[in-house]
């Protein structure tokens, strides 16, 4: 519990005859990236909500840097970013004095903005103001603005939704970045590639649930029920192996023979788990 | 609850440059320049004439009423429906600035302009100083002043976004500047006003016109100090239910 960033224990969340949390249980410590994977309404902002304090659970307890989230003081969100999709900015600031605002309130020094600034890529766009800014550049100053006061933990809800692959690859960068600085990052998406790229521990949800829980690998090779791989042959035709010794041979003869080009196992990714535990697309 | 000056004067920071954006700056040179305007249109009607004492208190009552209501109810009320709009309100409450901290920064701007333009309408209303008992004038505006911006912190709690801020806005500006304007009109309009606490500000200017040396006395006070206490009472009702926006 020492190093337990932050700790939910089946925490439920009933809006009057609707559910939208069962039973949910996680814990994260620093420097650990937990990817919340659901479809959208299953109920990751609400989860946010409550780990952040801005929503009651009606049942069981939520503790955030050892503080239960239901007595929580202002104080505590010095420690905590929160990048939410009602995360806005100030439209008639620019970049720069958007930053600023914030370093004031949370008494940072004003050398950490342009720091901040050029990590994410904005100093040289300081001066325009915020509704100028396109889709990615704003998500960024968003993000800028969570990490300016070094939190401990991140609340990161949809990232990259929306934002071309360019803008999302540099924010994979800075997030992982982040977590080599011991900053626990809790992302919500529903990319399970991302979350397979940047999480140490992923939960599955599905209509409030937690489905499945683990390491993405650890995850996906425990759906690898077939064990195939794929051979793509100098013909380029490709061939799918289950594992077994005829195929263990068939392969031994195509390598004598050089006509193997590649080979890769086919163990499940993430969406391929969702789907076999749900039965639901997770992106739909 | 925590109350940290910083935080307050960063949000009065922030909440004073919103006070100079030319949209906002609009209101109080409106009011300036109204008040100018109808000194002139009485001047103009009275062939060029000097104003009467009353006409000048009209003058400037007309002036203090539209600034008090309109720049304190409007101005409050708008900024906070626009903070929930463009949800920085909620990155705000998850920066650790507490619901005080965020009241008292935000009355604080649209407050001093307001005094600002009150103290400028004396000499923009043609009134001279010599009529006014300037302590007595602060203090009466200041209170009636605070008590507007409460009101419509009250209003931007229900406003989901600015245009409902403004349709929210409207009949309680209508009924604070509208009654003690036309006080004079009708007794009953008279007996109502006295009620209001631009009502107070209006008997206050009124009585510098007929040369009486205005006191606060019992009713105006109970007024005065009476409904700017409901305002908060309210304000902190409204706020514990729904705190700033409703989820």
């Amino acid at each position: 519990m020492a190093d337990t960033i932050l700790l939910l224990e089946h925490i439920s969340k009933k809006f009057k005859s609707e559910t939208a949390l069962q039973d949910i249980s996680i814990s994260m410590k620093g420097g650990e990236i937990l990817g919340f994977l659901g479809p959208s309404g299953a109920g990751k902002t609400t989860t946010i909500k409550i780990a952040t304090g801005q929503l009651r659970q009606t049942a069981g307890t939520a503790h955030i840097l050892g503080r239960d989230t239901t007595k929580l003081d202002n104080q505590l969100y010095c420690q905590i970013g929160i990048v939410t999709d009602h995360s806005g900015v100030y439209e008639r600031m620019n970049v720069y004095d958007n930053l600023l605002y914030f370093a004031k309130i949370l008494d940072v020094p004003r050398e950490r903005i342009e720091i901040i600034l050029k990590r994410v890529g904005l100093w040289e766009h300081r001066n325009k103001l915020a509704s100028k800014l396109s889709k990615g550049q704003g998500q960024r100053l968003v993000l800028a603005r969570a990490v300016l006061h070094q939190p401990k933990l991140l609340f990161l809800d949809e990232p990259t939704s929306g934002l071309d692959p360019s803008t999302a690859l540099q924010i994979h960068r800075f997030l992982l970045e982040l977590k080599s600085q011991g900053m626990a990052i809790f992302l919500t998406t529903h990319n399970m590639e991302e979350a397979a790229k940047l999480c140490d521990v992923v939960a599955l949800l599905h209509e409030g649930h937690i489905v499945e829980q683990g390491a993405p690998r650890e995850v996906c090779l425990k759906y690898n029920t077939q064990k195939r791989y794929k051979v793509l042959l100098d013909t380029r035709e490709e061939v799918v192996l289950p594992q077994n010794s005829e195929s263990a041979a068939q392969i031994a003869r195509w390598m004598e023979e050089n006509r193997i080009e590649s080979i890769h196992s086919c163990e499940p990714t993430l969406e391929h788990v969702f789907l076999a535990v749900t039965g639901k697309e997770l992106q739909s | 609850m925590n109350f940290s000056m910083r935080k307050v004067s960063a949000v009065m920071w922030a909440k004073s440059r919103a006070l100079t954006d030319k949209n906002m700056i609009l209101g109080p040179v409106m009011i300036l320049g109204l008040t100018v305007g109808m000194r002139f249109l009485y001047q103009s009607m009275r062939n060029g004439e000097p104003l009467t004492p009353t006409l000048l208190s009209m003058v400037l009552n007309l002036g203090l009423n539209m600034n008090i209501t309109m720049t304190g109810m409007f101005g409050t009320s708008a900024a906070l429906a626009e903070e929930k709009e463009k949800f920085t309100l909620r990155a705000l409450m998850t920066s650790s600035v507490s619901s005080l901290e965020f009241f008292v920064g935000s009355i604080l701007p649209p407050f001093l302009e307001i005094m600002a333009v009150n103290v400028a309408l004396i000499p923009v209303s043609g009134v001279s100083m010599a009529m006014i008992n300037v302590p007595l004038y602060l203090l009466v505006t200041a209170i009636a002043s605070v008590t507007s911006c409460i009101i419509g912190m009250i209003i931007g709690i229900f406003a989901k976004n600015q245009m409902s801020a403004s349709t929210l806005t409207s009949p309680a500006m209508l009924v604070f500047m509208l009654i003690p304007t036309f006080g004079n009109f009708t007794p009953f309009l008279e007996k109502l006003s006295g009620f209001l606490f631009t009502g107070v500000v209006a008997k206050m200017v009124s009585s510098y016109a007929a040369g009486d040396a205005f006191s606060l006395g019992i009713l105006n006070t109970a007024v005065l100090f009476g409904e700017i206490v409901l305002a908060v009472m309210i304000f902190a009702a409204c706020y514990r239910k729904n705190g700033y926006e409703a989820d």
